[in-house]
């Protein structure tokens, strides 16, 4: 039986097929190009805006609907780490010498209310996006996803993509099995890497082609049952109907006439 | 050794599947079949045995057409499957792998039963129905909205033959059904192989080294040594021989070594060859009942 991911603060596939395929919520029964139509204009406004308030009033929504959608705040909480440090990494860089007031100063280098601004919206438009990815994820249905992609991108791709996915578990499956006879021999993964690195990366790397090898061995076992390179989901996927069709479009119409018009938040006026 | 004894299966014409002098070498050198002859008929369990890499995955993978022979060649219902037919050979063998994690890939239980049904072309609604009857056919219902990450192996199993009996295929091939299962897990398989076999509509072939399972449940047993059939016959001809056992790197099953540390070796000593648990009570019944008459007359004089 599965043992739930290898890390706290990698998302687990697993979990992530659990919500998506057992949770009965408004936010899993919303149309699933409805969310992907969201997830990209989400994807647009925090691409688009200037303002650190509107950033982080998106950011809110986000998490308001994923704990719409009855998923984990704590898990969220952990798998966001790895984006935040991600961010923090990039912003190490880029704070300092912001126009604005000095706050901070290190030797020659000054952070400023400007800096602390920008490392917030970054900060925040990777964690909206990230927030509302695993939402889509989480709350929609594998059969709904893989015609979607199917519908989306041509065949091979999609298939590619889709595979790609169910590889992803089988990765995370095999390093889950592998620091599990680590920590059974009072081995760690940051211990590890730290006091041996170089035989990390070859163990990893073996985890790897043994993920690859039984990804393969699924691939015989779906072709022994008739896989010929399409998937044929067992549900149609829904169409999403004239209101939230129409709603969706004033949505981007919304945003763009935002954008052209220079509304505050969005470059013109005040942030 | 004659397979005919007792089987089930009358006549040439239930053969479905036929194996005739198949070889296939892998990339690395090593042999996985030479020169296999092995053949399926309806309504029977063939159990196929032998130590670890004699060839009894290959040879499962070449039923359903996953590896092609190099030599040799393959028929359904007499007709040799030519290149273009290989592709069709799920649809005649359907084969549950010994690792049932490699099996189920679909989000839940009851899409990837559905998945073969779909690709033999039923309509969404009829895949469901047929995957639903599969899931009743191995009292597994109450899997049917599960994550298979989430469920036992022995779930997962039943969940992997579920998959398999929903393509309605003429044979099932079962790769080492119970290896890592609990004892009653693996009394629920065995079960359902027996279940499968009653309703006669299938042909069995089940690989394993377990010779226990394989005296309960075989109608026939074929023995494999470096990819080839070295012994065939009734479990009862090959398991009572001890030199081919050791020969094929297995074990005699428990009621023959128990049925031998009671009777001894000598000749003829072994009859009535018990090789179900049940024909071993009744042996020895049968031994104490004698004995007793013995010393009875014995003590009478």
């Amino acid at each position: 039986m599965h043992r739930g991911s290898f890390s706290g603060h990698i998302p687990d596939p697993h979990q992530i097929t659990f919500h998506a395929e057992r949770g009965g919520t408004f936010v899993h029964r919303i149309d699933p190009w409805v969310k992907a139509a969201a997830l990209a204009w989400l994807v647009l406004l925090v691409t688009l805006a200037r303002s650190t308030w509107l950033l982080l009033s998106a950011y809110a929504l986000t998490i308001i609907v994923y704990r719409a959608a009855g998923l984990p705040l704590r898990e969220l909480a952990r798998w966001s780490t790895v984006p935040a440090l991600f961010v923090l990494s990039l912003l190490l860089i880029l704070v300092w010498g912001e126009p604005g007031r000095p706050l901070l100063g290190f030797g020659g280098l000054v952070l400023t209310d400007g800096g602390l601004l920008l490392a917030l919206s970054l900060l925040f438009r990777a964690l909206t996006t990230v927030t509302f990815t695993l939402t889509l994820l989480m709350t929609t249905r594998y059969s709904h996803l893989a015609r979607m992609a199917s519908i989306l991108l041509p065949n091979p791709i999609d298939q590619v993509c889709l595979l790609s996915y169910r590889f992803l578990l089988t990765t995370t499956d095999m390093i889950g099995d592998l620091l599990v006879a680590l920590r059974s021999r009072g081995g760690g993964l940051a211990r590890g890497i730290a006091t041996r690195s170089r035989l990390f990366a070859a163990i990893f790397g073996l985890s790897f082609i043994r993920a690859y090898d039984r990804a393969e061995r699924v691939g015989r076992a779906m072709e022994a049952r008739g896989y010929r390179g399409r998937l044929t989901p067992l549900e149609p996927i829904p169409r999403p109907g004239p209101v939230e069709t129409f709603a969706v479009g004033i949505a981007f119409l919304g945003l763009f006439m935002a954008v052209l018009t220079g509304q505050p938040g969005f470059g013109g006026g005040a942030a | 050794m004659t397979d005919a004894e007792g089987s089930r299966c009358t006549s040439e014409t239930d053969m479905i599947i036929h194996v005739d002098c198949a070889s296939h070498v892998y990339a690395d050198g090593s042999v996985g079949l030479h020169e296999m002859c092995f053949f399926v008929r309806r309504g029977e369990v063939v159990v196929v045995c032998g130590a670890n890499g004699s060839g009894k995955s290959t040879l499962i993978e070449h039923l359903n057409g996953g590896l092609v022979p190099e030599e040799g060649r393959i028929e359904v219902h007499g007709e040799t499957v030519d290149e273009r037919r290989r592709h069709e050979l799920w649809k005649t063998v359907g084969v549950v792998f010994q690792d049932a994690d490699s099996q189920l890939f679909a989000p839940t239980v009851l899409e990837d039963v559905a998945f073969g049904p779909l690709n033999l072309g039923l309509s969404p609604d009829e895949a469901r129905k047929v995957a639903c009857r599969a899931l009743g056919a191995v009292d597994a219902v109450r899997l049917i909205e599960k994550i298979p990450a989430y469920m036992s192996g022995g779930e997962k199993r039943l969940a992997a033959i579920a998959g398999i009996l929903a393509m309605q295929p003429e044979v099932i091939a079962l790769d080492e059904p119970t290896s890592d299962l609990d004892p009653a897990h693996a009394a629920r398989i065995e079960s359902l192989v027996r279940e499968l076999r009653e309703r006669g509509e299938f042909g069995i072939v089940l690989s394993t080294h377990d010779l226990d399972l394989a005296s309960r449940i075989a109608d026939r047993v074929v023995i494999l040594r470096d990819g080839s059939v070295i012994a065939e016959g009734l479990p009862r001809d090959v398991f009572y021989d001890r030199a081919l056992l050791e020969r094929s790197g297995l074990v005699e099953p428990c009621v023959v070594r128990i049925w031998r540390a009671v009777r001894g070796d000598g000749e003829g000593a072994m009859d009535p060859r018990p090789i179900t648990e049940e024909e071993l009570v009744e042996a020895l019944k049968t031994g104490l009942n004698h004995r007793c008459r013995r010393d009875l007359e014995g003590g009478a004089d």
